[in-house]
């Protein structure tokens, strides 16, 4: 009795951990192998191992991922946080309760080897050896032969840019290579 | 004349697993005074010049495990930032037990695992896992699964909006 007993009680505990957390709308899903989290002097998180990146509208895979984060004090400094604005100064200084911090926003992401990038809505696909994203001027950079592959064909250069507010593409030295489809019928003759 | 013998060959391997089953039921029992240390608190403290509290790891027990090891279960690990003179809630561990070497300040654990940002702007499950106090860092060996509380795609334009 007592052995089952024990028994019922680690299954529920390991249940309980090994619990995937569930993705919400706005949230981003990381899975990989490993995971190392650097938290001085800087917030750096190193995914290796397979790592696969869920957004709403994006995928990303690679085989190693590095995020870097905002400086949380820097952060705050320009506003970002509403909880840290600063008080006026003739105010008394309120005895506050344990706060909880605030993470920091993305600051760049680097992708390294075997980088594919998959956009959900128009079905393109990049892939290259490393994709570098800057949130600060919203431009992915796609580098090591890089391609991009798209419903007409597929597009090759140096460097692949993607301007993620204008939704423009820009590629270096681009060799274009069209695709033609098999059911498309030859001009007429006339 | 072999039924017998067959009872006593019986009997004796029943009471040779009976008396294997105690001395393995008293080897697992911990009794008062032989290392058991309940609702346990292993502060970090900076030893820098600080002294600020880095991390602080709890367990709801704690049983030496070897030479400058020790099994903590029931663990709950925090680690903190500071704010000027605010000490602020960042990352914190959670696993149904890991070994914290006394000597090298490393805690660790080969089972599952999880791990939130107090803010809740990340989340993690893993299995295995290392936190290094010394350098604040934190390892998870396999299966990691992160959920981060801002997307990727566009973010900034929505903010904007």
């Amino acid at each position: 009795m007592r052995i089952t007993t024990g028994l019922l009680l680690v299954a529920v505990t390991l249940t309980g951990y090994a619990a995937q957390p569930s993705v919400k709308q706005g949230n981003t899903l990381i899975t990989s192998n490993d995971l190392e989290m650097n938290f001085k002097p800087k917030q750096i998180f190193i995914y290796t191992g397979r790592v696969k990146v869920v957004d709403p509208e994006i995928n990303l895979l690679c085989d190693k991922m590095t995020v870097t984060f905002n400086d949380r004090k820097k952060s705050e400094k320009n506003g970002s946080s509403p909880a840290t604005q600063p008080l006026p100064k003739l105010q008394p200084k309120p005895v506050k309760p344990p706060m909880m911090a605030q993470g920091g926003q993305i600051k760049v992401i680097l992708a390294e080897d075997n980088v594919v990038i998959i956009n959900k809505k128009d079905k393109t696909r990049a892939t290259g050896k490393k994709g570098i994203y800057t949130a600060a001027t919203n431009l992915l950079v796609l580098t090591g032969a890089p391609v991009l592959y798209h419903e007409g064909g597929e597009v090759r250069g140096e460097i692949i840019t993607w301007d993620r507010i204008t939704g423009k593409l820009k590629v270096s030295k681009a060799k274009v290579n069209i695709t033609e489809k098999d059911n498309e019928k030859p001009a007429p003759k006339r | 004349m072999d039924w017998c013998k067959n009872y006593r060959g019986w009997m004796t391997r029943w009471l040779g697993a009976m008396v294997l089953l105690a001395a393995l039921g008293m080897s697992a029992q911990v009794l008062p005074g032989q290392g058991i240390q309940k609702r346990v608190k292993l502060p970090d403290h900076d030893r820098g010049g600080s002294g600020r509290l880095r991390s602080l790891l709890m367990g709801d027990s704690m049983v030496p495990k070897g030479p400058g090891l020790m099994l903590v279960r029931g663990v709950r690990l925090e680690t903190y930032a500071y704010d000027g003179e605010q000490r602020i809630v960042d990352l914190i561990v959670e696993a149904p037990e890991c070994l914290f070497n006394l000597r090298t300040r490393v805690v660790s654990s080969s089972g599952p695992m999880k791990a939130t940002r107090a803010d809740g702007g990340l989340r993690l499950v893993g299995i295995g896992f290392e936190w290094k106090q010394q350098t604040s860092k934190l390892l998870v060996h396999s299966n990691v699964r992160t959920i981060l509380r801002q997307r990727l795609s566009l973010e900034r334009e929505e903010n904007r909006k």
